[in-house]
């Protein structure tokens, strides 16, 4: 997984080179977006970085999104995103929704003493945002969201069983965790604009 | 000015509703329930039966031109070996609760749970039982937090999943399969002499509990040795029971000398007085899984971490065993996950779990030299005898010719399931 998130910052690097070449049509241009806040769940207050590639015309922006997300267990969310501004004026609400996977991170051990090995497998994982973006100036634009995310992901464990006559054949467990948070967040936006 | 504003009271009117948010954790798992017989229906099943495919190949006796392999808690699968390249699987007994054989004359002893069963075997395809020697091993009468019905026999077990919620991953509890139960004991009996001709003896393999010399079998269970006189061969009789550790293995014997195995060391018994086991030296070891064999001078005992064995090493380690009284760990070799292991002269062979059969050089102890290695099998347990091997594997029973150390040839195989 850690390979995916490096192929998806070279993949945003190679877009900004892309776009500083490009001739941007009217009110079409490539725009990136990195934010980082808090997740507040049951489990405990944690915090996220994700950043955000796509394209923007008028008061609309789809893109591609990946991040870090440390709540419960660490993962690699990855999805689809798409903003609604409700102004195109440089300072305006914005409502912003994003679908897709996350992946953990390195398999986390509990350590316990009959735990043989534990496997993760990925789950879904999406936001939904209600923010103000406030422009700094024509490329660039501070933001503020508050809203709802989720993730799941399953982990199975693999748990020694005593027996009269080893090898022995294991167990397992398989864990689905459905995290429900509020996250809280800010970010930078710019874009790639003429 | 207003929106501004707005927003930060709506973060806080937000997060003051977190407590609504909850997060769900399931968790599945299975549960093993017991399926049981009546002693008298076990006792009437102990016989020759239709021959059945290997499944879960354990331990390996070898005899004469016959293989005696053990189906983990199921019994004995009976194999013609007498055309080496084409192993016949003859016959199968069921004895539930099964983990270890041995053979002597036309008699095979194995465990049924707690006991002790006689099987004759004159006719393998036709193999009666023939006694029953009760509590021979005492601690397989429950596994920690079940106790089984004491009035019937465990032949099997249902599995059932179960799906619940949890408030927060537990903090690693083990979940224990639940297959060593009792069986009571059975009706005696004691039919005669079974001959005046010297039975012979079989091989085991070194992952065995049981060991059989001259008119002697000695049996080892967690914390003790047992002594049976076999000189009736179909009427065991329990002579003595000695004291040996605990979490005690694997039995060996060399000569006059018994090498115990356990989990955290390995000790010298002399049988000098076949009746009356002496101890004599011993080796502590950090806690590991270990069976052992040995020569005139020197023990070989493979140590085998993970899992219930814990400790964190794998590693073969070579014993100066000259003077009984003080053995001395003279040279280490690591290895991947070893389990059983034979000796052939200065030929050493290693069960080295996923890492495959290997074979080494062992005329310098302090410098082993690899020879050949079988790869692609996740061995177990092996028997090394005049030139052939046979492997028991996760995928089955291997022989191979070793006549050439360097460059073992397979003669057949027999997989499971086939």
């Amino acid at each position: 997984m850690r390979k995916t998130f490096l192929l998806l910052l070279l993949f945003a690097a190679i877009m900004n080179e892309i776009a500083a070449q490009e001739v941007a049509k009217e009110k079409k241009y490539f725009a990136s977006q990195i934010s980082s806040g808090i997740l507040e769940g049951e489990y405990n207050t944690s915090f996220h970085v994700e950043l955000l590639n796509g394209v923007r015309y008028k008061t609309w922006f789809a893109g591609i999104g990946t991040g870090l997300d440390y709540y419960y267990y660490r993962t690699i969310p990855v999805y689809l995103s798409g903003i609604k501004y409700l102004s195109p004026k440089s300072h305006s609400f914005f409502v912003q929704g994003d679908v897709g996977m996350n992946f953990a991170w390195e398999n986390e051990n509990t350590g316990t003493w009959n735990e043989v090995s534990n496997e993760f497998k990925p789950g879904l994982y999406w936001n939904g945002i209600l923010g103000f973006a406030t422009g700094l100036d024509k490329k660039n634009a501070f933001s503020f969201g508050v809203g709802y995310s989720y993730k799941s992901i399953e982990e199975i464990k693999e748990i020694a069983v005593w027996c009269f006559n080893p090898p022995c054949e294991n167990t397992f467990e398989r864990y689905k965790y459905n995290l429900n948070r509020l996250t809280l967040r800010i970010g930078w936006q710019f874009n790639y604009s003429r | 000015m207003r929106k501004i504003i707005l927003l930060p009271f709506l973060a806080i009117m937000v997060f003051a509703l977190q407590s609504c948010l909850k997060d769900k954790i399931t968790k599945t798992y299975s549960v093993f329930e017991p399926i049981y017989k009546s002693k008298a229906e076990v006792q009437a099943d102990i016989k020759s039966s239709t021959a059945v495919s290997i499944s879960n190949p354990g331990k390996i006796y070898m005899y004469g031109n016959y293989i005696f392999l053990n189906e983990v808690n199921k019994g004995v699968h009976i194999i013609d070996n007498s055309n080496p390249s084409k192993p016949i699987i003859k016959a199968f007994i069921n004895i539930p609760g099964n983990v270890d054989i041995a053979v002597k004359g036309s008699m095979l002893y194995a465990d049924l749970f707690t006991d002790l069963v006689v099987v004759d075997i004159t006719d393998p395809l036709n193999a009666t039982l023939k006694k029953v020697v009760p509590n021979i091993f005492p601690e397989r009468i429950y596994a920690p937090g079940f106790v089984a019905d004491t009035t019937k026999v465990i032949v099997g077990w249902t599995e059932r999943k179960i799906k619940e919620n949890v408030d927060q991953v537990p903090a690693g509890r083990g979940w224990l399969r639940m297959d060593a139960f009792l069986s009571s004991s059975g009706p005696q009996s004691a039919t005669g002499n079974s001959g005046g001709v010297k039975a012979m003896t079989g091989i085991a393999g070194s992952m065995s509990r049981f060991s059989i010399v001259n008119n002697y079998m000695y049996a080892v269970n967690t914390n003790s040795l047992k002594v049976l006189d076999i000189s009736i061969l179909n009427d065991p009789q329990v002579q003595n029971t000695v004291g040996v550790g605990w979490n005690i293995e694997t039995v060996y014997p060399f000569k006059n000398k018994l090498f115990i195995g356990s989990s955290n060391g390995m000790f010298i018994f002399d049988i000098s007085n076949p009746v009356s086991p002496s101890r004599q030296g011993s080796v502590q070891h950090f806690r590991a899984c270990d069976p052992v064999v040995a020569d005139d001078t020197y023990a070989f005992v493979t140590l085998r971490a993970g899992t219930f064995c814990q400790g964190t090493n794998n590693q073969l380690d070579v014993i100066n065993v000259q003077n009984v009284m003080s053995p001395q760990l003279v040279k280490t070799y690591g290895l991947t996950n070893p389990h059983g292991l034979a000796k052939d002269g200065d030929l050493l062979f290693i069960c080295d779990g996923s890492d495959g059969l290997k074979v080494y050089n062992a005329s310098n102890v302090f410098s082993l030299q690899l020879l050949d290695r079988v790869k692609n099998i996740e061995t177990y347990d092996v028997i090394a005898w005049n030139n052939r091997l046979l492997v028991v594997a996760k995928g089955g029973l291997y022989q191979y010719n070793y006549s050439n150390p360097g460059s073992l040839s397979l003669i057949s195989k027999l997989t499971v399931n086939n």
